[in-house]
């Protein structure tokens, strides 16, 4: 039985606008095997496995099924046949039951009018959740659960039907060590039972402890599968880590000066005693996985998110953090490109003109009347300083590429007199053309004296540019590297913010060989 | 000039089309609405109705650009009303009840303000429930009561000219119309209505935006109060129950869109001017009043597609 195969995936490729997601993967899922997906931010895990759940629509291969060919049209589709996924992103609904969740669409019912019997639906979903072993009332609210908890409920949900292959995408980042056994025990049921568990998963050591098989993947290619049992951590994040730098960064790195940002003991939503400091003239990188809490950090620097505790001193002076705000922040000198360009950085359905000032209006206009002179001004020599690819100053902003969309971001902040620039995934969805661009920018920014911070999911990224490069894993920094050490490879930084540094540390001999200057210079080219 | 220039001009100007429209076709229809005979209608319209639909509009304008509603304009006309009416009454000094008028309307515009802003409800409910609290107030006040003696000299102050209400409207629309184009505030009110936190990440105090814009707007209400007892001469508890949806579907007419982030003083006008057109048309035309409101409806629906129709054409194009 092991070996029979259940779902067979060939050439599968996937592209959204600009972006290769998944791009010629090929491979198979046997009949009640635990298989684990895991990669990089952005390799495309969590696109592959939405192609499988009916999703996303495949945009080139073929899916079989147990030998037929699989074609969802949407998730019930999927669910029909068989497949199910678990989110990673929440998708209850907050003001119904637990019950009510569970059986929606399907709920049991009595009498010549199909009316919901709310009896027999909580009794089902008692004994669900009670074989699973979860402590959770049916008639809870499910808005009055934790967010692990609802995450079990998400669970409960997906085995409650009968499934051929059940997806878990990061099922585990929000549950506590009781609720992860909890979950591999209901794991082990489910295998016994002849389903096929399809894992994604950042936490290497679950992996070890419940995978059968493990399959890499990087930049939307499939890298390689192995089996749990014969294969060792190091190798597999040099799998995921594959690639090597490309010399598109041209850092020319400047001796640091006075000290522009430190925090003493930072604590926040999702992040806990964080000391760092930034200097002027340099690029400070942030590492981590998502949800490590390195935009949180930045958000609460920066006055958009309240600060629960600690100390923020900006040029030597504290700030009061109790009545902190954007607006403060922009005064003091920060500037902020948001992770979220088209929610956070950009009135999406203004002007170009009417993004780039929106900014240094108050320091333009002190007395408060605007001249559109100087707004024409300001908005022409943004848009021609960082080459927005645009025919007018007056064209919507939603109209334009992601690349030249965030030009214009950047565009708002340099129009500013800022000292401190925090670029949260500056690179997101950018091509490559803009891309160099932008590391130009911020280059040019150090080298005239600015500090800057920069956070990426791209590990490349933050080796080309960085001076120094904190990691950040589950809320607190778990490293601190600097371009000059040995250690400042791709597999450190990723041991870092897997295991903080404990598992590969010793075991990377490749982290040793590459010196600090194959940095600067990047010779190789990316192998993968 | 080129298709898309000629498209977007045509865009521009369709509302005050449709008016002229309006205006052409129940001058032909009926013998009564316009012409030498019928000035005193059309100076009627002009004089006395607009410029209380147009200072309503203004005011629920500047709300909808932070995509929200003011559903208290009404209730809060009764009370200044009311409260400027009992100082007028007790002390005979126009200046006094003005100055009364003020003071309340810009408590209210606080009050709805701080609610929004801090307290964080939807301005819906905010205003929603102050237009119970506001008309209550004034019931309590002055029971079932009217006033009508303001003294000898309040009213000749606003009615000795026709056109003091014309003409200090437009000294309120043109001020308005420039706080919202060429102050940073007014950019601020844009760009929170637009996206509240992109808002916030570029630096604007998004919270006193809330606060400020609801503080102007009870500023002109204030204002508005003062002149509608001196067109009515009297006040009194009830008045003013459909404003609100008058001035929401003048704004919508106008072409201001409820997605927030769009919409002037301009908008406000015009659209107030179509409401206007149209009522007076078809009581001319004779239409029987159920069949009046229906016809406002559509009308609201209708400029509401087309409106979202053309920004269509607009993304299209640019």
């Amino acid at each position: 039985m092991q070996n029979e195969i259940l779902l067979e995936m060939k050439n599968i490729r996937k592209e959204f606008p600009g972006v290769v997601a998944v791009n010629d993967v090929s491979m198979d899922i046997r009949k009640g095997e635990v298989h684990i997906i895991i990669g990089e931010n952005g390799a495309g895990k969590s696109t592959l496995v939405k192609m499988m759940a009916g999703l996303y629509k495949i945009d080139g291969g073929v899916m079989l099924l147990e030998g037929q060919e699989y074609k969802p049209a949407n998730v019930l589709d999927a669910q029909r046949q068989g497949v199910n996924i678990i989110h990673q992103e929440l998708s209850m609904m907050q003001n119904r039951t637990v019950a009510q969740n569970v059986f929606v669409g399907r709920e049991p019912v009595m009498g010549p009018l199909r009316m919901v019997d709310n009896k027999k639906m909580n009794r089902q979903c008692r004994e669900l959740l009670e074989g699973l072993g979860i402590d959770i009332k049916p008639t809870t609210m499910v808005k009055d659960l934790s967010i692990a908890q609802q995450q079990m409920v998400e669970v409960a949900k997906a085995i409650s039907t009968e499934n051929k292959l059940l997806i878990m995408d990061e099922p585990t980042s929000s549950l506590t060590q009781k609720e992860i056994d909890n979950l591999f025990r209901i794991t082990r049921q489910l295998k016994s039972q002849g389903t096929s568990i399809i894992y994604i998963s950042h936490r290497m050591q679950e992996l070890m402890e419940i995978g059968d098989r493990i399959t890499v993947m990087r930049d939307g290619c499939y890298v390689g599968t192995r089996d749990a049992d014969d294969i060792e951590m190091s190798e597999l994040i040099t799998m995921m880590v594959g690639r090597t730098i490309e010399n598109v960064y041209n850092r020319t790195y400047n001796e640091p000066g006075k000290e522009m940002l430190r925090t003493e003991k930072l604590t926040g939503l999702r992040f806990r005693n964080v000391d760092i400091h930034v200097c002027q003239g340099e690029i400070v990188g942030f590492a981590g996985l998502v949800g490590a809490g390195r935009t949180e950090l930045v958000k609460a620097i920066f006055g958009f998110d309240q600060a629960e505790g600690g100390k923020v001193f900006l040029e030597g002076k504290e700030i009061n953090l109790s009545n902190h705000s954007c607006n403060r922040a922009i005064q003091k000198g920060m500037a902020m490109i948001s992770e979220n360009r088209k929610t956070e950085g950009l009135f999406i359905n203004m002007s170009i003109k009417d993004n780039i000032v929106q900014a240094c209006m108050f320091d333009k206009f002190p007395n408060g009347i605007v001249k559109n002179d100087v707004i024409k001004e300001t908005a022409e020599q943004g848009v021609k300083e960082l080459k927005v690819a645009t025919t007018s100053i007056e064209k919507k902003v939603f109209n334009l590429s992601g690349g030249n969309q965030q030009k214009v971001v950047i565009a708002k902040w340099l129009a500013t007199n800022s000292k401190l620039f925090i670029f949260d995934e500056p690179t997101r969805g950018i091509d490559v053309g803009a891309k160099s661009e932008i590391y130009g920018i911020m280059n040019d920014l150090a080298k005239n004296g600015a500090a800057v911070i920069m956070i990426s999911s791209d590990l490349l990224e933050l080796l080309g540019l960085a001076d120094r490069v904190y990691v950040m894993k589950d809320g607190e920094i778990s490293g601190e590297v600097s371009h000059e050490e040995n250690v400042f490879t791709q597999e450190y930084i990723l041991s870092l913010g897997i295991e903080g540094g404990k598992a590969v540390e010793h075991k990377s001999p490749s982290a040793a060989e590459s010196g600090p200057k194959d940095c600067q210079k990047g010779g190789n080219h990316a192998a993968g | 000039m080129t298709n898309a220039k000629f498209r977007n001009l045509f865009m521009k100007y369709s509302r005050l089309l449709v008016m002229i429209l309006l205006v052409v076709f129940f001058a032909a229809a009926t013998k009564t609405f316009w012409g030498p005979d019928n000035w005193g209608n059309v100076s009627n319209i002009v004089l006395q109705q607009a410029p209380f639909t147009i200072l309503l509009a203004i005011c629920m304008t500047l709300v909808i650009v932070l995509k929200g509603f003011d559903l208290s304009i009404g209730s809060a006309v009764a009370l200044i009303s009311c409260v400027a009416g009992m100082v007028l009454n007790k002390t005979y000094n126009p200046w006094l009840a003005i100055l009364a008028a003020l003071i309340l309307g810009a408590v209210i515009g606080i009050a709805n303000g701080i609610l929004v802003a801090y307290v964080e409800v939807p301005t819906f409910i905010v205003t929603f429930s102050m237009q119970w609290i506001l008309r209550g107030i004034a019931m309590v006040l002055l029971g079932g009561k009217q006033i009508y003696d303001f003294g000898p000299t309040f009213r000749n102050i606003f009615t000795s000219s026709r056109y003091t209400f014309l003409i200090l409207m437009a000294v309120i629309a043109i001020l308005m119309a420039l706080l919202l184009s060429k102050t940073v505030f007014g950019r601020e009110v844009y760009a929170t209505g637009t996206n509240q936190d992109a808002a916030r990440m570029s630096g604007i105090r998004v919270k006193r935006v809330y606060i400020m814009a609801f503080l102007i707007n009870g500023l002109i209400i204030a204002f508005t109060s003062v002149l509608y007892i001196a067109n009515l001469g009297t006040a009194e508890p009830i008045i003013g129950e459909n404003f609100p949806m008058t001035a929401i579907a003048a704004t919508l007419v106008g072409g201001t869109a409820v997605s927030g982030g769009s919409g002037k003083v301009s908008n406000a006008v015009i659209g107030s001017l179509i409401m206007l057109v149209l009522t007076n048309g078809m009581i001319h035309l004779g239409v029987p009043s159920e069949w009046q409101q229906v016809m406002i409806g559509a009308i609201i629906v209708l400029s509401v597609v087309a409106e979202r129709g053309m920004q269509k054409i607009s993304v299209e194009t640019v």
